[in-house]
């Protein structure tokens, strides 16, 4: 407990602050823009200016006497504990401090402080602080931040599903606590819907309410109404009137009951004056209401989305690209036919002849074959991934018999490299268990393949509630840090400083990178050169229900 | 080796060297070859010269093999020959089952691989 003295913070033992030219101070500081405060050594208010109203929402004799803690959110208190910990460690030191405050309303304002340590003062013994609400400055540094992550995010897009997921995942909970986003196919229907929610639980509780109503929702507001006018729309408080106008409409009263809603704002996305599809924005947090400024920001974020998904003009060129690449891979592969089957034809009469070197020779030009084999459906596999064609099977599957099968098979085939396989998964996961199987034998044959003196590879299993991790680790050249991340992109090669190339890593990685992200899962690498490399990948755990926030509409 | 004695075995492909492989090693095993690049041949079997088994390529120049493998399916005659396709377009299995066919190899294959799904027919 504190000495009354130091905790008084009665408006009497302010008066006594401002004893002399009490009257002219009082004008200063109660009509300076600015919040001006006394707080104690116990950091609990002595006096704060009236003007903290018009920031925070409380008024001067609902904060005297309460501690400033009070005001912070929880997730940021000690971050800015350890800030004002210098400042009370350091008798006369002024800080400038940027740190979040709790409104009255619940919501958070962003507070420039300027703090004075001058507990030492005997006629002050107290901090004095100065707050300046610099909320505004602080939204529009986050909203710049976001379109920063999105233009990434659409920079480096190269399947639709998965760009429209992160987009809507870095929506919630920048700007929105739910938010849809529709893409319209060329016979203007609702072709993809991604959807992300504060809450996961609510995604399949608004999914279902939206399935059930489907051909039946008003288009008053919402998604179909987005599409329909392709102008945005704002309702900064989904109150009173509001509720009034979609009384007699069920649907629309069920979803917004569900979902809590607040305020709601939602941008067509327009490309060449072309309405391809819309976003929706709602919050369900009391005090998050968009303004006409959120509807700007929104109208730049769609804009940007819209010119990465206007594709109706390079549809066309993909599809022929696509043929190109398909009929390309047709034609690779008949020669290849003929020449696999002369060699077996070869290898099949020199058996009888048991010419051991013969035999030898064809063996090597058999493998060489098949890598070329592989090379070729791994080309049409990427040039598929590129126009988002490959399709995913979508089952659950059991991970432990396919990594056990992909061991057995690849062993039988590596006379050099005892396979050890660690723990296990004792799980499903959901997807195309071919897809996955490739990923495996792509880790493993690389694993193999760069641990020339090196006689094993060891694949773990591992799961928590939520994942399970596979990783293959061996004990080769390694890759260095400079290459880890980048091994992961298209047609990537390690190259050392001896210019010796480790060809084919590219096309393998970058497809098992892409469909373990298909599967919402990540892939990483730990490696030192020199001494062996484990790469890694997890994936979700299938938990027995759809949960994936994507769907494909109709 | 004896067991393939007198199994006859037609190959239709339009690439004349995977015919000529394929009658080589199919003849080193015993079988009858006979082999063709017309897709028609196919369609005029009858009675008296009926093989044994089909290998069939989905892609013919001037006739699509989808459309052989329906036609063999739909004649009385015909219907109980095994008939395998192959194709250069890997992802080409579901519609060559879909056409009626008994089984499907993609392009390029073992010869092994080939040799037991004929055996497990004939």
């Amino acid at each position: 407990m504190s000495t009354p003295a130091e905790e008084s913070g009665t408006p009497s033992q302010a008066v006594e602050v401002f004893k002399d030219h009490e009257k002219l101070f009082r004008v200063l500081i109660e009509n300076s823009s600015d919040v001006l405060a006394l707080v104690s050594g116990k950091s609990k208010f002595i006096y704060i200016s009236p003007q903290i109203q018009k920031i925070l929402g409380f008024t001067p004799q609902e904060l005297v006497g309460r501690s400033t803690n009070d005001l912070f959110p929880s997730d940021y208190s000690r971050e800015i504990g350890e800030q004002f910990r210098v400042v009370a460690a350091t008798p006369g030191l002024t800080v400038t401090v940027e740190h979040p405050y709790l409104h009255k309303d619940g919501s958070v304002r962003w507070i420039e402080s300027t703090i004075t340590n001058h507990l030492h003062e005997p006629a002050i013994g107290a901090y004095v602080a100065n707050f300046r609400d610099i909320s505004h400055r602080k939204h529009a540094e986050e909203q710049q931040q976001v379109l920063n992550q999105a233009s990434n995010i659409l920079t480096f897009s190269l399947d639709h599903q998965i760009t429209l997921r992160e987009i809507a995942g870095l929506i919630v909970p920048a700007l929105a606590d739910y938010c849809r986003i529709a893409i319209l196919d060329d016979k203007q229907q609702i072709r993809e819907i991604s959807v992300s929610h504060i809450d996961p639980e609510k995604i399949s509780l608004v999914r279902a309410l939206y399935e059930q109503y489907k051909d039946r929702t008003s288009s008053t507001h919402g998604l179909q109404r987005l599409l329909e006018t392709s102008k945005p729309e704002l309702i900064s408080s989904v109150s009173g009137d509001i509720l009034e106008t979609v009384q007699d409409d069920v649907v629309m009263l069920g979803i917004i009951n569900a979902l809590g809603l607040q305020s709601y704002m939602g941008v067509p996305l327009i490309a060449r004056g072309k309405t391809i599809g819309a976003i929706t924005f709602s919050s369900v947090q009391p005090y998050r209401h968009y303004t006409g400024d959120d509807l700007l920001f929104a109208g730049e974020l769609a804009r940007r989305i819209a010119l990465v998904l206007d594709i109706s003009d390079q549809k066309e060129l993909e599809r022929r690209k696509d043929e190109f690449i398909s009929m390309a891979s047709h034609e690779l592969r008949t020669p290849v036919t003929s020449l696999k089957g002369f060699t077996n034809l070869f290898q099949r009469r020199l058996a009888k002849q048991a010419d051991e070197q013969a035999l030898h020779y064809l063996a090597r030009m058999d493998a060489q074959l098949n890598k070329l084999t592989k090379l070729i459906a791994d080309l049409l596999d990427v040039s598929r991934m590129l126009t988002g064609k490959i399709t995913y099977r979508e089952e659950p599957f059991d991970l432990d018999t396919l990594i056990r099968e992909t061991i057995e098979n690849l062993q039988a085939a590596t006379p050099t490299h005892q396979l050890r396989l660690e723990g296990s998964a004792e799980a499903q996961v959901f997807g195309d268990r071919d897809r996955i199987g490739q990923v495996l034998i792509n880790l493993i044959t690389n694993a193999i393949k760069y641990s020339p003196r090196a006689d094993t590879v060891i694949v773990r299993v591992a799961c928590d509630a939520q994942n399970v991790e596979v990783s293959v680790q061996d004990f080769g050249i390694g890759i260095g840090k400079e290459h880890q991340q980048k091994i992961f992109e298209r047609f990537y090669q390690v190259t050392d400083p001896e210019e010796k190339t480790y060809p084919g890593l590219g096309i393998g990685l970058y497809l098992s990178y892409e469909i373990i992200r298909r599967h919402e899962g990540n892939m990483w690498v730990e490696s030192k050169k020199g001494e062996g490399a484990t790469f890694h990948f997890s994936l979700p755990l299938w938990k027995g229900r759809i949960y994936n926030e994507s769907q494909v509409a109709g | 080796m004896t067991k393939s004695i007198n199994k006859k075995i037609l190959v239709v492909d339009d690439e004349p060297d995977i015919l000529e492989f394929l009658r080589a090693i199919l003849e080193d095993e015993g079988y009858t070859v006979a082999t063709t690049d017309k897709g028609e041949y196919v369609e005029e079997l009858h009675n008296g010269g009926l093989p044994h088994l089909i290998i069939l390529d989905m892609l013919l120049s001037g006739k699509d093999g989808r459309e052989i493998v329906k036609h063999l399916k739909r004649q009385d005659e015909t219907r109980h020959i095994p008939v395998i396709m192959f194709s250069a377009h890997p992802s080409a299995e579901a519609a060559a089952r879909t056409a009626g066919a008994d089984d499907f190899l993609a392009k390029p294959f073992e010869i092994d691989d080939l040799l037991v799904k004929i055996a497990l027919f004939i």
